[in-house]
Formats: C-alpha cells, sequence, structure tokens
C-alpha cells in the first residue's frame, strides 16, 4: 500500500522535481568542503580550506559587505515607499486608481535586464551620474518597491478600514491612528516585506551589472571570479554560506507574514 | 415605569395626547443633542457607479437623552447619516449640530461622539483593557485613572475580569459589551450605534436591547441607533425615524408609527399590512363619533378606514392599509353569544371568535353590525397556516381582494379555528384601517 503510494505518477513527479530543484544546491554544498580545487568527482576528502580563505579573500568580503549595506537601504526605502502606495491603494479610492495598481506592479513582470539597461540609460544619459552602489541601490528600490506594495497591500485588506474609523472616533488623528492601530497591525507583514525585499536585493545580478560602479555587489563579484579557475572554491564556499544565511532568513520571514495572519 | 424616567420626550404618546404640550414645551427650552438642517450627502459618480444621493435634504431634531432611531432597508441613508453625525462623512450641503454648535469642518476625533460599530471594530492588537482604556489614554488621563476607569465601565457592561485577554477570545455577545465599554467609558454626549446586535443571534439580541435601553435611560445619554429590524427599533426607542430613500418618511414614537403609518412604505416596513385599493365612495360618512370615516368600494364590497394623511375626495382612488392582527373572524350563521357578566357592555362583542355554549342565540353578522362604524363582510379562507402564537389566515373577500388575519392562539376551549374552504366574517372597528393616498 505504501509503496504504491510512494511510485504513484503524483509521487515521482514530487521526486523529480525535488531532485532536479535540490541536487545542484547539495552539490554545492558538497563541493564547497571537498579538497580539491577542481568541481569534479570523485571527491578528494573533507576540508574546510575554502571557508577559511574567505577570510582573506578582501575583495570578496567587501562586495559582500556592498550588498549588505545596498540592500538594508534599498530595502529600508522600498518598504517605506511600498507601504505608502497600499495604503493608497487599499484604503482609498481616487482617480485612476487602476492604473496606479497596474503601474506599480509592472517592475514584477519586466525582465531586470530591461529595467537594467533602461537604469542605465537614465542614469548616464539623462543625469550623467557616476554608476555606483547609490545607482544600484536605486535600482534595487524599483525592482522592490511593488513586492513590498503586494505583502503589505495584502495584510491591509485583510482588516477592516472601520478599525481606523474606530480610532479616529476614540480621539486618535489620522496620523495617530496610523501610529497606534495600522502600523502595530501590520509590523509584521512590514518586516516580512523588508526581509523578502532585502534577500531580492542580495541575490540581485542581471539589474545590478548594468549599473554597477567600480565597487561591486556580491553577485556581480561573484560572476566575475569565475574567469579564475583557481579562486572557484572560493566562490563555492561564498554560495554555501550565503545559501544558508538566505534559508534561516527566508524561514523567518515567512513565519512572520503566517504569524500575523492567524491572528 | 414612565415616572422612572430621568428625561422627558415624546414617548408613547401620540402628539395630540393632553399633556404633549407641557414634554413639548419642556423639550424646546434645551439645545437639542444633535440637529441636522437641510443636510444633503452626495456620492459623486465613480467608474460605472452613478451619482447616489444618500442623503436627501433631511432636517431633524435629537434631544438630550432621546433613544433616538433611524430605521430603514439597506442602502437608505441612515448609515450614512450617521457617519456625517460622527464625522466621517462630511454633507455636501447642510449643517450638523452638536449641542447647539455646527460641526461641518470638525474631524471625528474633535467631536463629543462615540461610535459602537457595526462588527465592533476592536483593535485585535491590543487586550480588552487596552481597548476600552484607548480614548482615555490618547487624552492623556493618568495610568491609574485609566485602570480604574476601565475596570468600572467593563462591570459597568457586566464584563469583569477579561481586561486582560483579547478581543478574538471573546465571544460575539462579549465583544459587544466591550465595544460598548470602549464608547461609553469616554462619557460621550451622544453615543452612536451602527446596527450593533446585528451578529448575535436572537435570543442573545432580545437580551441585549433590554440591556441597552435599561443602560442609556440610566445614564441620560442621548444614543442615535441604526438597524433595519423594525422589531428592534419599536423595543428600544424614545422616537423612530423611518428612512427610506435618503428622506425621512415618518418620525415619532413607536406607537405612533406602528398605528398611524403616513404613508405606504412606512405602513409596510414597520410590521406586516394588507393594502387594498379601491375608490372612495363617500368621504367623511358616519363620522359619529368624532372620526372621520370613509367608504372605500373595493372589489364587490364597501370597505371602511379612517384618513391617514391629506383630504381625500369621492371617486379618488386610495389604498386601505389593515395590520392582519386588527381584524376578527367569526362564523357566520346563528351562535351562542356571551352574556355581558365578563364585563362587556350590551353590543359589545368578545375578541373571542367562539362562545361558550348555553347563553342565548344570536346572528352573528347582524350583532357585530350592531357597532357602530364596524366592517363586516364574508369571505373564504383559503389558506391557513399554523406559526404557534397565532394562526394566520388568508381569507378571500372576491376574486382580486385577499387579506392576511392573523387570530391569536388561545387555547382549545373556544374553537377558534378555521378550516380551508370555510365561509368566514371578516370584522374591524373602521378605525382600524386607514386610507392612504399614494
Amino acid at each position: 500500500m505504501r509503496l504504491k503510494k510512494m511510485f504513484s505518477p503524483g509521487a515521482i513527479y514530487y521526486w523529480l522535481l525535488a531532485v532536479f530543484l535540490y541536487l545542484p544546491i547539495f552539490l554545492l554544498i558538497i563541493f564547497s568542503f571537498n579538497d580539491s580545487a577542481l568541481l569534479r568527482f570523485p571527491l578528494q576528502g573533507f576540508t574546510l580550506q575554502w571557508y577559511r580563505d574567505l577570510r582573506n579573500a578582501s575583495e570578496l568580503l567587501e562586495a559582500a559587505g556592498n550588498s549588505i549595506v545596498v540592500g538594508v537601504f534599498s530595502s529600508l526605502a522600498a518598504t517605506v515607499l511600498g507601504t505608502m502606495a497600499a495604503i493608497a491603494i487599499v484604503r482609498f479610492n481616487f482617480p485612476g486608481r487602476n492604473l496606479f495598481v497596474a503601474v506599480s506592479a509592472l517592475p514584477l513582470v519586466i525582465p531586470a535586464v530591461v529595467i537594467g539597461v533602461a537604469l542605465l540609460i537614465l542614469f548616464r544619459q539623462v543625469f550623467d551620474w557616476d554608476l555606483s552602489l547609490w545607482t544600484v541601490g536605486l535600482g534595487h528600490m524599483v525592482v522592490n518597491i511593488p513586492i513590498v506594495t503586494l505583502i503589505v497591500g495584502a495584510r491591509l485588506a485583510g482588516f477592516p478600514d472601520n478599525l481606523e474609523d474606530a480610532a479616529m472616533d476614540l480621539g486618535a488623528s489620522y496620523w495617530g491612528a496610523q501610529l497606534r492601530v495600522v502600523l502595530p497591525m501590520s509590523a509584521s507583514a512590514l518586516l516580512a516585506a523588508f526581509l523578502t525585499a532585502f534577500t531580492t536585493s542580495f541575490d540581485e545580478y542581471a539589474m545590478s551589472v548594468f549599473v554597477v560602479g567600480t565597487e561591486s555587489t556580491l553577485p556581480v563579484y561573484m560572476y566575475s571570479l569565475l574567469r579564475f579557475p583557481r579562486r572557484l572554491p572560493l566562490v563555492v564556499a561564498m554560495g554555501g554560506l550565503i545559501m544558508a544565511v538566505s534559508v534561516i532568513v527566508i524561514m523567518f520571514a515567512e513565519w512572520l507574514r503566517t504569524s500575523g495572519e492567524r491572528k | 415605569m414612565r415616572g422612572n424616567r430621568k428625561f422627558k420626550g415624546p414617548v408613547g404618546r401620540s402628539p395630540t395626547g393632553p399633556l404633549n404640550f407641557l414634554i413639548y414645551g419642556e423639550e424646546t427650552l434645551t439645545t437639542p443633542a444633535v440637529h441636522l438642517q437641510n443636510v444633503t450627502k452626495i456620492f459623486p459618480a465613480g467608474r460605472g457607479t452613478a451619482e447616489v444621493i444618500a442623503v436627501n435634504d433631511i432636517s431633524m431634531d435629537i434631544p438630550q437623552g432621546e433613544f433616538f432611531t433611524m430605521l430603514g432597508p439597506s442602502g437608505c441613508g441612515k448609515t450614512t447619516t450617521l457617519r456625517m453625525i460622527a464625522g466621517f462623512e462630511t454633507p455636501t450641503r447642510g449643517e450638523i449640530f452638536i449641542d447647539g454648535r455646527p460641526v461641518g469642518k470638525t474631524p471625528p476625533n474633535k467631536r463629543p461622539v462615540n461610535t459602537v460599530f457595526q462588527n465592533y471594530a476592536l483593535f485585535p492588537h491590543l487586550s480588552v483593557g487596552e481597548n476600552v482604556g484607548f480614548g482615555l489614554r490618547l487624552k492623556r488621563v493618568p495610568k491609574e485613572e485609566v485602570r480604574a476607569r476601565v475596570r468600572e465601565a467593563l462591570e459597568m457592561v457586566q464584563l469583569p475580569d477579561v481586561e486582560d485577554r483579547r478581543p478574538n477570545q471573546l465571544s460575539g455577545g462579549q465583544q459587544q459589551r466591550v465595544a460598548l465599554a470602549r464608547a461609553l467609558i469616554n462619557e460621550p454626549a451622544v453615543l452612536l450605534l451602527d446596527e450593533p446586535l446585528g451578529a448575535l443571534d436572537l435570543k442573545l439580541r432580545k437580551a441585549v436591547q433590554l440591556e441597552l435601553k435599561q443602560l442609556q435611560s440610566n445614564l441620560g445619554i442621548t444614543f442615535i441607533y441604526v438597524t433595519h429590524d423594525q422589531e428592534e427599533a419599536l423595543t428600544m426607542s424614545n422616537r423612530i425615524a423611518v428612512i427610506h430613500g435618503g428622506v425621512i418618511q415618518q418620525a415619532g414614537a413607536p406607537r405612533e408609527i406602528y398605528e398611524a403609518p403616513v404613508n405606504r412604505f412606512v405602513a409596510d416596513f414597520i410590521g406586516e399590512t394588507n393594502f387594498v385599493t379601491g375608490d372612495v365612495e363617500t368621504a367623511g360618512a358616519g363620522s359619529g363619533n368624532g372620526g372621520d370615516f370613509i367608504r372605500v368600494r373595493v372589489g364587490e364590497n364597501v370597505l371602511m378606514g379612517v384618513a391617514g394623511t391629506g383630504s381625500v375626495i369621492a371617486g379618488q382612488q386610495v389604498t386601505l392599509a389593515i395590520r392582519p392582527e386588527k381584524m376578527n373572524l367569526y362564523p357566520p350563521g346563528r351562535m351562542n353569544v356571551l352574556e355581558h357578566e365578563t364585563g362587556l357592555g350590551p353590543g359589545e362583542i368578545a375578541r373571542i371568535t367562539g362562545w361558550p355554549p348555553g347563553s342565548g342565540e344570536a346572528d352573528v353578522r347582524q350583532y357585530l353590525e350592531g357597532e357602530q362604524n364596524t366592517v363586516v363582510v364574508q369571505g373564504k379562507v383559503v389558506e391557513a397556516i399554523y406559526i404557534g402564537t397565532d394562526i394566520r389566515y388568508l381569507v378571500e373577500l372576491d376574486r382580486e381582494t385577499r387579506l392576511v388575519v392573523r387570530i391569536q392562539n388561545f387555547g382549545e376551549r373556544y374553537d377558534t379555528t378555521f378550516a380551508v374552504g370555510d365561509q368566514v366574517l371578516v370584522h374591524w372597528p373602521a378605525e382600524n384601517a386607514r386610507v392612504l393616498v399614494d
């Protein structure tokens, strides 16, 4: 009986998909502990050499630092702007609201490469700015605003708008009501939105590569390392590390999102 | 009971009652709690929606200490009116006065009113105590005092010991009480209630209705209550405004609204009413004992009622409105008649349709017609529905005219029931029916 279930078409499909998704990640982690500069079987034995080397790869660490800084600030800005957009969409009925919703969701479906090229033209040709971490941050913010709007908007739509009325009825001003009722009730959604935006920013390559200046972000720098085969294990180790951190962050964000909804 | 009331208002008396002059006279000396002056609210047309006139030129006074109810079907403008008093909507035209002061430009947080919202709108992220103390904390009342008054308020609504719980851990009825305490703790001049009992089940709703009424008369705070439930309105209110299409159809004491509806909408919305259309035969005929009785030809019969509003002329088409419980059914033919040892005067008929035997005989029709200004018409029972407290009969007078008649379930000693197909006499004193001009 149980055997039959394990080999049903649905189960086979599930396992194939799981292998397809997770085998590469699994291999990455295996090779990050492999005692060889070459990424190939058979495995040569266990080592922490590559993780130790990470500590001395100053450019790589610098790139990681850049990514964290850009991620934090672009996500913060996206959270503020995206939340305001969510409030506008969910709570107010204004002319052109549907158009506003459509336009603000657009960055979700436009390929990042396109956004990258477009931003490059804007920054260089229109504004004549030098490319830097600022331009990368601005780009990330653009991509992250709709993500925040979606997450926070879903939360706002989930609780009745007469809660704000009630707060005002009891003596709070409009902003007082936002501060005392809307903000605390959507706090977990805000944090979840921020974390999701952060991981998106941390990952982002396709667009970043167009707008990055002399200081690189982590994905861009890692890709450039591929030109040096001897340093490949370093990239693999970094990949393993990022993987571990991402999983923790995403799980935390998801836990926040669902725990907020259950209330 | 009436003497216990802390305030005086035009309650339970018709406006023509002898004492009413005094009561109204006193009333005019104080400023009304809320005064609406030609208030209109128009929601502008949106995409795919036409412009909506939610409230159309409403003017009214709500005296201090009154339990005032706005009653009407959904979409009639009652909630919009309440929201304008609360400050969540701005009147398109007209002005609202609270305690004599115009509040048109005052935001909700600066008005001396508090609201009990539909579905309560309790803050889910705060405890019950924090919910109730919300308004006081905003006014920077010292912590100790807040705590004491929260406890007091919760005791007032009979909910001690739930301060530390979250609203979602309480039942619907308890949440409703918390919402009430949260509003009343701020000692508003006027408490606004927006269908606050809508989410409760029937038994609980009836109990809370009485409690609310009690609370209101103890506190003496003006309550403005919005509901679509006519029974709720009749039970609790000092005065009711029946609203339809953004317009007040009729305002008055519950008894007035029920007994003397001014138009077909009010008669239909409050309680159950039979409407029959006919032509005025003679106006003012038989006005022997003060009433202005109007004879109306309906199909083959001539029925009688008193004028509602406006005057009628012979030949005019009118609607006769009569409530099912204000008619009686009798078997035609010869029956034993109750002697007047029961306290009935000669010529009076017991409301009971059966009579105990052995006390003389009379022709029923003749006997009923002996009363002045009564209607007695022959009909046939075409439907009889047992509903426990009453039996509802559908009686056919002629092919076009049918009346619903409710006869109270008086028990089995006097056989007061009829079967489908029975010939019956339908009887009512003429003043029980009202002639409405459409």
